[in-house]
């Protein structure tokens, strides 16, 4: 009887220490709140929401896409409940066409005080601009159809797919300006989205 | 122990039941096996040749897409029947499966069942193209099936035949040939969507042509736009 006594006082007192030890240690959350994206950013996106923006294929086509911007907040957890969680700004247009093709989205992120994110994405392309400190990098002068625009980032694509089979007509490459957004889309086959200025809104 | 003659009748019976229970628990193990194979004639309509597995299509004002495939399967699906926990038929299904999508994101696919329920059911292509689906019997020789978005139109089919064809106005008829582009191409079907058109929209694909070995040859939107193969 004793010893039966003894032997559950024994497997007692492992469950209780086994319990005490499974408890996780206190979570030390901390709420970093990254400061808004500052206008010198949010203006290298022109559009405005509920505009209408044109684009020309060029076969000649004129495609209008229905602009929707929207700026929100979203949260990031690192250590899923228990540690640093960073709050941030995001800036999101999205250009939908009336064409049976896929939009346009261009987000503005920003993911730390010194880190932006801008990221341009169409039919599997994906153009990232990326700004340290605020700051805009050198660009260059590009023509199209006679018309010479300033200021223009040239830019290519990385190819996001999520699907292991790629097509081979791919988006090549992106040229665009803060003062009119998108200015070409070119396809990789030659194919052209370029800047139409005659869109009526 | 000594068993009397009933007892030894059920002892026996006993031991058959559970001979059969525990048989019967495998995935393919049952009382009777049944096998549902798809014939030549259905399976011509896959895309036979890799060839013609990555294919560009041009619309009418010029602008280019490529298709490829994404799936291309050939197997079985497994069905079982059971009493009072006893699996008394299985039954192997023979598929195929192919699926094709674009770089701008469209999809379309086919899918091909045999025959069943003693051919109350002919061999069926199931075909779907982005928001619009269709089945086709071809025992039956009708469109039995419409789906688009999250409408649909089903027609009821027992052993006495189609209650009511009249419910569905879609057709699909065979063609002996077509020119696309300047190339002819031969054993195809026109699919013409003629329901649900309090829902259509201008992208609401209307017509689908589709050529046995080949796959898909054009497809109309109601807005006009017309897709060929180049």
């Amino acid at each position: 009887m004793k010893h039966l006594i003894q032997s559950f006082r024994i497997i007692v007192l492992s469950a209780l220490s086994f319990l005490f030890f499974a408890c996780p240690p206190k979570c030390n959350n901390q709420l970093i709140v990254i400061s808004p994206i500052p206008d010198s950013i949010l203006n290298l996106v022109p559009y405005v929401d509920g505009q209408k923006v044109c684009l020309k294929h060029s076969e000649g086509t004129q495609i209008v896409f229905d602009c929707s911007r929207r700026r929100h907040t979203e949260f990031d957890d690192f250590d899923y409940g228990c540690g640093n969680s960073i709050e941030f700004e995001v800036d999101r247009t999205i250009l939908t066409p009336e064409y049976p093709l896929p939009e346009i989205s261009l987000s503005i992120k920003k993911i730390s005080e010194d880190y932006v994110d801008m990221n341009l994405w169409f039919a599997g392309g994906n153009f990232n601009f990326i700004f340290y400190e605020n700051k805009v990098d050198t660009l260059l002068e590009y023509v199209i159809d006679n018309h010479i625009y300033i200021n223009v980032w040239a830019l290519k694509s990385d190819h996001y797919n999520s699907y292991l089979n790629q097509p081979e007509l791919l988006v090549d490459s992106l040229y665009y300006n803060a003062e009119y957004g998108v200015l070409r889309i070119k396809m990789n086959n030659g194919e052209t989205y370029d800047y139409d200025n005659s869109c009526k809104n | 122990m000594i068993m009397t003659i009933p007892a030894k009748i059920k002892c026996s019976i006993l031991l058959v039941f559970l001979v059969v229970l525990f048989s019967s628990c495998a995935e393919d193990q049952a009382l009777k096996k049944v096998n549902y194979y798809l014939s030549d004639t259905i399976t011509h309509w896959l895309v036979s040749d890799t060839a013609f597995m990555r294919f560009e299509v041009v619309d009418n004002n010029g602008i280019d897409r490529e298709y490829f495939m994404h799936a291309n399967e050939h197997d079985n699906t497994i069905g079982s029947s059971y009493f009072m926990g006893v699996k008394t038929q299985v039954s192997f299904t023979e598929y195929c499966y192919q699926r094709f999508r674009s770089n701008y994101f469209d999809e379309f696919s086919i899918y091909l069942y045999p025959s069943f329920n003693d051919d109350v059911y002919g061999e069926q292509i199931h075909f779907s193209i982005n928001d619009l689906s269709f089945h086709y019997d071809n025992n039956l020789n009708i469109v039995t099936d419409i789906y688009f978005g999250s409408h649909y139109l089903n027609l009821r089919i027992t052993s006495d035949g189609v209650e009511d064809k009249s419910l569905i106005s879609s057709s699909l008829s065979f063609l002996d040939s077509i020119s696309i582009n300047g190339k002819e191409y031969s054993n195809l079907f026109h699919f013409k969507l003629n329901d649900l058109k309090e829902y259509w929209d201008d992208y609401t694909i209307t017509d689908i042509y589709f050529a046995q070995g080949v796959g898909l040859l054009r497809y109309d939107m109601y807005n006009g736009l017309i897709f060929t193969r180049k």
